[in-house]
């Protein structure tokens, strides 16, 4: 069974502007970061990858099925699961009610087999305690994780995770870094994300995405060692510097071009993201 | 505590010979027992136990169905397709009651003017429309791109929903339906009621499903109102050659749905770009 995602040549334009721009990605088994500012294209790519959203051009081949043909798409929809950068819920649904309901739109008729797999899915995320609650009863770091619940439904092979730690505080980062780290089978799983703490914590690659355009892809490891030789601190703050800030020791930290009088200084993946994302990744900083 | 289970009563609880009022005590026992509940854990079969410990954990995660749910499956539907019907907005008792309202203050204000049951039948048709427009899309529905990342959304899911709305349009309309005189007219509004849902659902592919039952809506009223205007006889756009061109329209709308309902397998026209 083909467990891969290829992008080729994937653009899709709303308006003027390109939110991806001939997009060229093979994606295995194994957690993937998909890093990028606001408007970097992120979310375009996810949804063109769960099949609700078409590209204006290029291939698209996801779990070796083309998602633009009918019978393809559903059987990519069978072994999908997909969190939305913002879930909606049925709010007078109980949590149990509310995953089971996303069971039977996966075609899981079988009820016994079904509540089996709802049971199996709020346990994983830990969430078995509320699942005879209201969701409207949830505080917002439980439906992250409800949202988590149902697309961790049927073991889907490709799993697409937008934005899942937004909100989160850091306990609930780490449990769902616990959740997605120990899934079976080793899906593919793509997650985009703000946070590079997520990108190095859980993935084993990581693909920067700016303006609609791939600046990175490799290692988290590679990814911060592109940005050796580009990051100093110094005593005086450098107006030239594609960014500087005072640092808990009173030095300044810069990227991009040596102010005078700097030394270099050891790289983190930050500020490699910044660098590649570059002025984008600012925009969102400021 | 003045009791407990000894073992005639253990052997006739477990072989379910203890009649109702017995059990529901010696049950109540339980509640405050627990060397009686052991008795009675360790008597019974571990398979058993198991069996209807997870029967009674699926029946609290698992309430009774709603009452759309239950009317559904009595008429057959099953329990996991029920449950999608019942979803749909326009089937919710509030919405329900809001058409039933409509459409008997029609029929009143027919009668008042003298117009006859003229109100109604202009109206009817235009429930099942406004039942869709509240039915689809992502300002409507909260799951909606949850759901067409399923097999089951997208173009499935709103054959299921547009016949959960027609048929609950259908059942509400005949409510005040009953209140005219005549009984040819409470049929003859149907027709037009299907041609004008099935066109709203043909126009959604364009533009949103809202757009669309207000384009439908207007169109509606226009066409009759335009009808009766040149006809030489009162309820023309109701007539027989009326419910023929109603009964094309609808056929031919669904033919073109046919064609164009990969659209409903992409997100809507309503969609806002958010990264």
């Amino acid at each position: 069974m083909n467990n891969s995602i290829e992008l080729e040549g994937v653009t899709k334009r709303y308006g003027s502007v390109h939110a991806l721009d001939r997009v060229d990605l093979t994606i295995g088994s194994g957690i993937t970061g998909l890093l990028g500012p606001n408007g970097a294209g992120k979310t375009t790519l996810l949804r063109i990858l769960a099949t609700v959203l078409a590209p204006d051009s290029g291939a698209t081949v996801l779990l070796g099925r083309d998602p633009a043909m009918s019978d393809d798409r559903t059987e990519i929809r069978r072994r999908l699961g997909y969190m939305p950068q913002e879930p909606g819920f049925y709010r007078n649904f109980t949590v149990f009610e509310f995953v089971d309901y996303v069971g039977i739109l996966k075609q899981i008729t079988d009820r016994s087999q079904r509540h089996d797999e709802v049971r199996r899915v709020l346990d994983h995320v830990d969430l078995t305690e509320v699942a005879r609650r209201k969701i409207k009863a949830l505080s917002g770091g439980m439906r992250r994780r409800l949202a988590l619940a149902q697309a961790l439904l049927a073991h889907p092979d490709l799993l697409l995770l937008d934005e899942p730690t937004a909100g989160l505080d850091p306990e609930q980062r780490l449990r769902f870094r616990a959740v997605v780290s120990q899934l079976p089978n080793r899906p593919v799983v793509l997650l985009s994300t703000h946070q590079t703490e997520d990108v190095v914590a859980l993935c084993e690659r990581v693909i920067v995405l700016a303006s609609g355009v791939v600046r990175f892809d490799g290692t988290p490891m590679t990814m911060t060692e592109a940005a050796r030789g580009r990051v100093w601190t110094a005593t005086e703050q450098d107006i030239g510097a594609l960014l500087s800030w005072r640092m808990g020791d009173g030095k300044f930290r810069h990227i991009g071009d040596p102010p005078a009088g700097a030394a270099q200084a050891e790289p983190t993946i930050d500020d490699a993201y910044l660098l590649l994302a570059g002025r984008d990744a600012l925009t969102v900083a400021s | 505590m003045s009791w407990h289970v000894d073992h005639e009563l253990l052997v006739h609880y477990q072989g379910g010979r203890l009649g109702d009022t017995a059990s529901f005590s010696v049950e109540a026992h339980l509640v405050g027992c627990a060397p009686c509940r052991r008795l009675i854990s360790d008597a019974i079969d571990p398979a058993r136990r198991d069996q209807l410990w997870a029967g009674v954990i699926d029946r609290m995660d698992w309430p009774d169905p709603r009452r759309a749910e239950r009317a559904l499956a009595r008429v057959g539907v099953p329990a996991h397709t029920a449950r999608l019907l019942a979803t749909t907005p326009s089937i919710r008792m509030p919405w329900l009651l809001s058409m039933v309202t409509v459409l008997v203050a029609a029929v009143v204000a027919s009668h008042s003017f003298g117009e006859g049951p003229f109100l109604f039948l202009v109206v009817a048709p235009l429930v099942p429309v406004a039942g869709i427009a509240v039915s689809f899309g992502r300002s409507i529905d909260p799951l909606y791109e949850v759901g067409l990342a399923t097999p089951t959304g997208g173009f499935r899911l709103m054959l299921i929903r547009a016949t959960s709305v027609l048929v609950s349009s259908l059942a509400v309309s005949m409510v005040p339906a009953v209140l005219l005189t005549e009984a040819r007219w409470m049929v003859v509004w149907m027709i037009p009621a299907l041609a004008v849902t099935v066109l709203t659902l043909l126009v959604s592919t364009v533009i949103s499903v809202s757009a669309a039952a207000g384009v439908v809506c207007t169109l509606w009223l226009v066409g009759v109102a335009m009808t009766e205007l040149g006809a030489s006889t009162r309820y023309a756009a109701f007539g027989a050659s009326a419910q023929m061109t109603f009964g094309g329209l609808a056929l031919g709308s669904a033919a073109l749905l046919m064609i164009r309902r990969q659209s409903f397998e992409r997100v809507g026209h309503d969609w806002k770009e958010t990264g």
